[in-house]
């Protein structure tokens, strides 16, 4: 494990309150906002930021192809740009990853890392995710995003025994705590009722268990430690499996269906940071929830409870705000989930947390740990990270 | 500027976008193992990769890679037509669409299609999960995904 | 301990039939030859290649470069971003073994060219801006401050053309992929220092002329005896071969705006420069790429043959 004086650290971060539009905003504007207030935050001056990576996920939305040429200019570290980072909706993780790589190795100090998405862009995301699919093995029936997470839902059910009104304990949960989180696109509880009555998008996923169309923006600033506000990062996982699509399902090695591609990358990251027991050393937990089956998955896949059981532990009060190990305190993606944006949001949401700076939102911090993850593509590669401060 | 369209349109609130689409014209090449699946279809014929080695995957539909080992796969192999249901789901609309991951008799991977023949009511039923199920082939198939479906085994 | 290059591959041709994921996936057999390694030997993969290129999502073929169970991350900006990328992660102590895979198919953009869109949608492209007029207005810009003249470019793309492609017709587009296996203690050609730099797609100083952001990205690296550089427009490399005086070889292998597939070109390059290090190519210099539609963001690389090619 890395010692501590040597790790990259978190040193300020940004974000802005996520709505399906932001029309007096075009994509320059919210990185040059997002980007100016994480640097305050960091405590710094523009001009000691001497790295710039840009996370950007596909950009058919932003009907603007490689968007660094145009989006970057006037950004703090402009001078000094180390790339785009496009892993899809990881891409916020996987930069901050590598912003945090070129830190620990001294080829830069002080690293922003930023990202925008303006979903209302483009008429509709199915141009811009049926990018994920090879046009002849997807043929054989229409395999999407929703679909793709339906047959992970369905498979968890057959799997445990369960119902499908598990999948609207999570939604209920991060919903209930988006309404304290300033930040987040949707701000009002809905009861588990209102959750399996909504509309069937791809049996056995219903409307609202999927996250809405976000537009959004977040900035991270990477460096050595600088102040007490400061959040490390421990470490990192990355895993990337196999597309779910045709020939690429692999039952018994499939990591698709059963979430152990979330082990696996949180297995990297604790090894990494040095944690043997995530349920007694983490404080919380910000999850990718796209799709409520995510949530079940990573909860299980994180070690933070048996397989199968994370619903059930949900609806007795686990994970939520108020308990021992809060997962998506903040409201998560289920409250608004920018593509390109998300997983910086997480990094900002774990850092006030960890910093007791998270307002109504605050979670109890004993431990000063916590775990965050993405998922990129069509669920086949993960980031997971561990913070600690 | 080829391939774009532009229009001004006035949005509900009063804000002015401007329409366009990047339309980016693509070719893409079928892996040839592929094709040689497609043409098997018109035969009523199903076919995998067997990639190589003793414990070579065999991977349906056919490609020309195992990305697990990373070796090139040549070997064309039949497979089916059963199978097992690994997991569903159901796309709702007036005509509710049943689909399926099946891994077939002797393949290691699961591909995905419809299932036909299932009254509406029973569609979301569990039991599906792990049925035994057979591939159905049209009368006149053309070479293409819609030449076969899975009907259950009773 | 610097990285280094322990293998390296390439295909380059002016167009290749069929599918790209077979060339591919040869040139990372070979460069795992190359390297004397397994792909289970590679801990991470990073990929540079174009989502408009390829018309899929680059991400979500990982598994189609190697990338299946590795730490995995795609760069599609530039090469020399990638390099820096894979050289940290490996100095950093976060990966032991990378493999760096990029490939295009830029010959389909002489029907189409979806460059276009990489220009602002609110003054740039309205006014009618494509990568064709933007790399002229650099050109003429260039050649109206007296510093290249129209025939010194033609000159040097018939140059470039003949080394990469053995005759001297000018050649932009064409189909490629290369895969360089990234290691510490590596035996092939090693990175000493990195110099970066970059401007906006329209400078705010106004400045088009590319030897100045090479003079920054190349402040603090030693004057080397030798230089290779790769720009998608052949007065675009012209120009900032004049920002290094007192390079003896130039682009041995041609640059890269007579054999552009893509933001990876410049990787060809430097696998070609690793495979010569050993059969009396040059044994130390700099490798820049000039990535962009104007060359506005520069890495430049500077290199050195590894220990068991020392004299």
């Amino acid at each position: 494990m890395r010692h501590k004086d040597d790790m990259a650290a978190i040193l300020g971060v940004a974000q802005v309150p996520m709505r399906t539009r932001i029309p007096e905003m075009t994509y320059p504007d919210l990185l040059a906002t997002v980007a100016a207030r994480a640097v305050e935050d960091a405590g710094l001056a523009r001009d000691e930021i001497d790295g710039l990576i840009l996370a950007q996920a596909p950009t058919a939305t932003l009907g603007v192809d490689e968007p660094q040429y145009w989006g970057i200019a006037g950004l703090p570290g402009a001078h000094a740009f180390l790339g785009r980072v496009h892993v899809a909706a990881a891409s916020g993780l996987s930069a901050v990853r590598l912003a945090a790589s070129y830190v620990a190795s001294g080829r830069a100090k002080r690293i922003l890392v930023v990202a925008a998405d303006l979903a209302d862009e483009g008429d509709s995301l199915r141009g811009a995710l049926a990018q994920m699919h090879d046009p002849f093995t997807s043929g054989q029936a229409p395999i999407n995003a929703i679909t793709a997470a339906a047959l992970q839902s369905t498979h968890y059910m057959a799997t445990h025994g369960v119902s499908e009104r598990i999948f609207a304990s999570p939604i209920v949960k991060n919903r209930l705590n988006g309404v304290g989180n300033p930040y987040a696109q949707l701000r009002k509880p809905v009861t588990a009722e209102e959750v399996l009555d909504s509309p069937v998008l791809s049996w056995p996923i219903k409307r609202l268990e999927s996250s809405p169309r976000t537009s959004g923006a977040a900035a991270v600033v990477i460096g050595k430690a600088n102040s007490s506000r400061s959040v490390r990062i421990e470490g990192f996982g990355n895993f990337a499996g196999a597309k779910p699509i045709g020939a690429e399902m692999v039952p018994g090695w499939t990591s698709y269906l059963d979430g152990s591609d979330v082990t696996q990358a949180a297995q990297r990251a604790y090894s990494a940071a040095g944690i043997s027991n995530p349920q007694q050393e983490l404080d919380f937990a910000e999850v990718y929830t796209s799709f409520s089956i995510f949530e079940l998955l990573s909860i299980e896949g994180l070690g933070l409870c048996p397989k199968g059981e994370a619903a059930r532990r949900i609806d007795a009060g686990e994970f939520h705000r108020g308990s021992r190990l809060p997962v998506n305190a903040t409201g998560g993606a289920t409250c608004g989930n920018p593509i390109s944006a998300g997983a910086l949001v997480r990094i900002a949401d774990a850092t006030a947390q960890l910093r007791g700076e998270a307002g109504d939102c605050q979670v109890e911090i004993r431990h000063g740990r916590a775990v965050v993850t993405a998922i990129g593509g069509l669920f086949q590669t993960h980031e997971v990270g561990v913070l600690a401060i | 500027m080829s391939g774009a369209r532009e229009q001004v349109r006035k949005d509900p609130e009063g804000i002015e976008f401007v329409q366009a689409s990047w339309d980016v014209p693509q070719k893409y090449h079928a892996d040839p193992l592929l094709l040689k699946f497609f043409e098997a279809l018109k035969e009523k014929q199903l076919l995998a990769a067997r990639a190589p080695g003793e414990k070579g995957r065999v991977i349906f539909p056919p490609a020309s890679f195992c990305e697990v080992t990373f070796s090139a796969v040549t070997e064309l192999v039949p497979v089916g037509p059963t199978g097992r249901i690994v997991t569903f789901t159901v796309l709702p609309g007036t005509t509710p669409k049943l689909i399926v991951f099946v891994q077939l008799e002797g393949a290691d991977t699961a591909s995905a299609g419809y299932l036909r023949g299932v009254p509406e009511g029973e569609m979301t039923s569990l039991s599906l999960v792990g049925a035994p199920c057979t591939v159905v082939f049209a009368d006149e198939p053309k070479g293409d995904w819609s030449d076969f479906w899975f009907e259950l085994i009773d | 301990m610097k990285a280094g290059i322990s293998g390296a591959a390439y295909t380059l041709e002016r167009q290749i039939a069929g599918g790209m994921d077979a060339v591919v996936q040869d040139v990372i057999r070979r460069a795992l030859a190359d390297a004397a390694i397994q792909l289970a030997d590679v801990d991470m993969v990073i990929t540079v290649a174009s989502d408009a290129l390829d018309g899929m999502m680059v991400p979500v073929r990982s598994d189609m470069a190697g990338g299946f169970g590795k730490s995995y991350l795609n760069i599609p900006s530039s090469s020399g971003h990638a390099l820096m990328a894979a050289a940290s992660s490996i100095e950093a102590g976060d990966a032991e073994t990378v493999l760096l895979v990029g490939w295009g198919a830029a010959s389909k953009l002489a029907e189409f060219d979806s460059r276009t869109n990489q220009f602002d949608p609110f003054y740039l492209r309205p006014l009618g801006a494509s990568v064709a007029t933007l790399q002229a207005m650099q050109e003429q810009s260039l050649i109206d401050q007296g510093l290249i003249s129209r025939e010194d470019v033609e000159s040097h793309a018939s140059r470039m053309s003949e080394i990469i492609w053995g005759e001297s017709e000018p050649a932009t587009f064409c189909d490629g992929a290369v895969a360089i296996v990234l290691q510490q203690n590596a035996a092939g050609l090693i990175f000493d220092h990195i110099g970066f730099g970059s401007r906006a797609q329209i400078p705010l100083d106004g400045n088009l002329d590319p030897a100045i952001w090479v003079e920054e990205a190349t402040d603090k690296l030693e004057n080397p005896g030798f230089i290779e550089i790769c720009g998608q427009s052949p007065s675009l490399e012209l120009r900032a071969l004049a920002a290094i005086p007192g390079a003896k070889r130039t682009n041995a292998h041609g640059g890269s705006s007579q054999g552009w597939f893509g933001p990876a070109s410049p990787l060809r390059n430097l696998a070609a420069l690793n495979a010569a290090v050993g059969e009396g190519g040059p044994q130390s210099g700099l490798l820049i790429d000039l990535a962009g539609p104007l060359g506005q963001h520069v890495t430049a690389i500077q290199f050195r043959a590894g220990e068991s090619h020392a004299a």
